[in-house]
């Protein structure tokens, strides 16, 4: 525990640090919120678009400052020179995902607090739902991100990877572009992606739940929290699998059987959520 | 009574390339024990699969008396490794650095302690990237006895180092030995062997091809002394090879090679000659048989090949 807790404090340490891990972790996100702030006109200021914002930074953090950080770290040795240590690589990971969580998290509460500030957004309704929302959202991700450093030998290939999970949630996943401008196609394929319920969990917290027609407003939340948290363990369990101490080691045979696992998993989350109506579909008028 | 380190018949392969093919040595408590070959012999190797960084093929390795691949947690509380380079964050300092290893461990020696021992005190609070490769390696040995092992590793600890620091890593090596720790050394450097190790182990493709005292090794080599001289006039070659005890007569840039059964002799009649000729002696050493010799009788290669 020990271990745990003094690696955990050191990689915070460090992370603040590095002037480009405090760029893309607090520098960028403030700047996605001055994109959305000045893009979208609507009242009460921001309280639709802050699940995407938070959504976009937690994936940043996901896709390329985590995986970054341990691939190089990875790629200069510091890894091979843990692995002489009594610790097992879990403690490690679990340590390096919970000092990302840190830094997400607070760079969130600064997006917040400027967006009550600087454009007006009134306080979350519920900070408790946004709060329990925003750790599944985290949790989802940092997963998906241990799977981008497991599979990436350079910080190259971390950036490539990263784009590849990154760029089809901004664009049709209901993240960039919110759900109900999207065509109707484009929202059939975000259901099987997880950041529309990454983004529609936060906005319930934010909005408080309005009531649905259909009055399945709670138990759609509750479905988003468990997608999230399904997609979180899966992840990170693959994550941990595909593990490596040096970029060296071979990924195991057995690596496009957990991927391909942890996709058709997805999948099946997908197919349940248009199966029992989670996932709204909005008709464009 | 078995030895702190026991491995027997180790193999590893990389594919096609079989790098370790049935290493067995044992090495005995508070003792300093060399692993001496050319680049690519396998040293690393078998370093490595000691150390727990390489999952052996084959064989067994017991530390401590424990098995080391089953007990690897255990083991790695007892020993401490020196890789051929160690590095570390850009932004930890080398007090932090000792502080999250030191967690990783039931028992530490005391931070301050280390850093005064290893002259970092000065840098404690300095950013690794702005160490000299001398401080990168004084850290990188105090991380490797923050748990006061009772076995320590060390892979080519001092390649790449200046003269300076060379020695002082030396004189740490030593006080290990005088702390009763054991220390497996890998190295090529000959001197380095000779200098530090008690006993020695020559490994080639992979196999351990000789084991003793670096004297024992010595003793066995089929290499003659040789006297190597430098005179004011160039020597006759012939009249050389005629002294007593004289097997063969080289000449290398000036300077003239003679291999002899017996120095003294040799030297005496030398004299004699150099004194007829009237020719003035500028340069005269003696060369022993050294390990490199024994290397190269064993594999036909230098050492540095």
């Amino acid at each position: 525990m020990n271990g745990f807790l003094t690696h955990f404090l050191t990689t915070l340490k460090l992370n603040l640090r590095n002037k480009q891990a405090m760029i893309f972790g607090y520098l960028v996100p403030v700047f996605f919120l001055i994109a959305f702030g000045s893009l979208y006109k609507t009242r009460p200021a921001l309280v639709r678009e802050i699940g995407q914002i938070l959504t976009i930074s937690v994936l940043g953090g996901a896709c390329f400052g985590m995986p970054v950080a341990l691939v190089s770290e990875r790629e200069r040795g510091v890894w091979r020179r843990y692995r002489l240590m009594p610790i097992s690589p879990l403690w490690l990971l679990a340590s390096t995902m919970l000092a990302r969580y840190v830094i997400v998290l607070t760079s969130a509460l600064l997006q917040i607090g400027l967006a009550m500030w600087w454009y007006k957004m009134p306080a979350p309704e519920n900070p408790f739902m946004l709060w329990v929302a925003f750790s599944c959202t985290a949790f989802a991700f940092l997963g998906l991100g241990l799977i981008i450093a497991a599979v990436s030998n350079t910080t190259g290939a971390v950036q490539a990877m990263g784009q590849v999970v990154f760029l089809p949630m901004i664009i049709i996943g209901g993240v960039g572009v919110a759900m109900r401008l999207l065509p109707v196609w484009a929202q059939y394929v975000a259901t099987f992606l997880p950041g529309r319920y990454a983004v529609e969990a936060m906005n319930a917290g934010v909005m408080v739940l309005k009531e649905d027609k259909d009055g399945l407003q709670m138990q759609r939340w509750y479905f988003h929290l468990g997608a999230l948290l399904v997609m979180g363990i899966a992840t990170s369990l693959i994550g941990a699998k595909l593990f490596r101490w040096e970029s060296a080691q071979r990924l195991p045979r057995s690596t496009y059987f957990y991927v391909f696992a942890g996709l058709l998993l997805w999948a099946c989350v997908g197919g349940a959520a248009l199966h029992w109506n989670m996932a709204r579909i909005f008709v464009v008028k | 009574m078995a030895g702190k380190v026991v491995v027997k018949e180790l193999t590893k392969s990389y594919g096609a390339v079989q790098a370790v093919r049935g290493v067995s040595f044992e090495i005995n408590d508070g003792e300093i024990f060399g692993l001496l070959g050319p680049n690519g012999a396998g040293k690393t190797s078998t370093l490595e699969c000691v150390i727990g960084l390489r999952e052996p093929d084959g064989g067994s390795i017991e530390i401590c008396g424990l098995d080391a691949i089953r007990n690897a947690k255990e083991v790695k509380q007892r020993l401490g490794a020196v890789l051929q380079a160690t590095y570390l964050q850009d932004k930890i300092t080398p007090v932090e650095a000792l502080r999250l290893f030191g967690s990783f461990y039931r028992r530490t020696a005391k931070i301050d302690d280390l850093l005064e021992r290893f002259q970092l005190r000065e840098k404690a609070h300095a950013y690794f990237e702005t160490l000299s490769g001398g401080q990168r390696q004084r850290l990188a040995i105090a991380l490797a006895v923050l748990n006061e092992p009772e076995f320590l590793l060390l892979d080519e600890p001092t390649a790449g180092l200046d003269p300076q620091s060379r020695r002082e890593l030396h004189s740490v090596i030593r006080q290990m030995r005088s702390e009763g720790r054991t220390v497996l050394l890998t190295t090529h450097y000959i001197e380095e062997a000779e200098q530090l190790c008690d006993r020695i182990a020559i490994i080639d493709h992979g196999k351990v091809i000789a084991c003793g005292t670096p004297r024992d090794l010595i003793s066995k080599a089929q290499a003659l002394p040789r006297i190597v001289l430098h005179a004011a006039r160039p020597l006759d070659g012939a009249r050389l090879k005629s002294l007593a005890c004289v097997q063969s007569v080289e000449n290398n840039n000036g300077s003239c090679v003679i291999s002899t059964a017996k120095v003294s002799d040799s030297v005496i009649d030398l004299v004699k000659y150099l004194e007829t000729e009237r020719n003035e002696l500028l340069d005269l050493h003696i060369q022993k048989p050294s390990l490199e010799d024994v290397f190269i009788e064993l594999t036909g290669r230098k050492l540095r090949d």
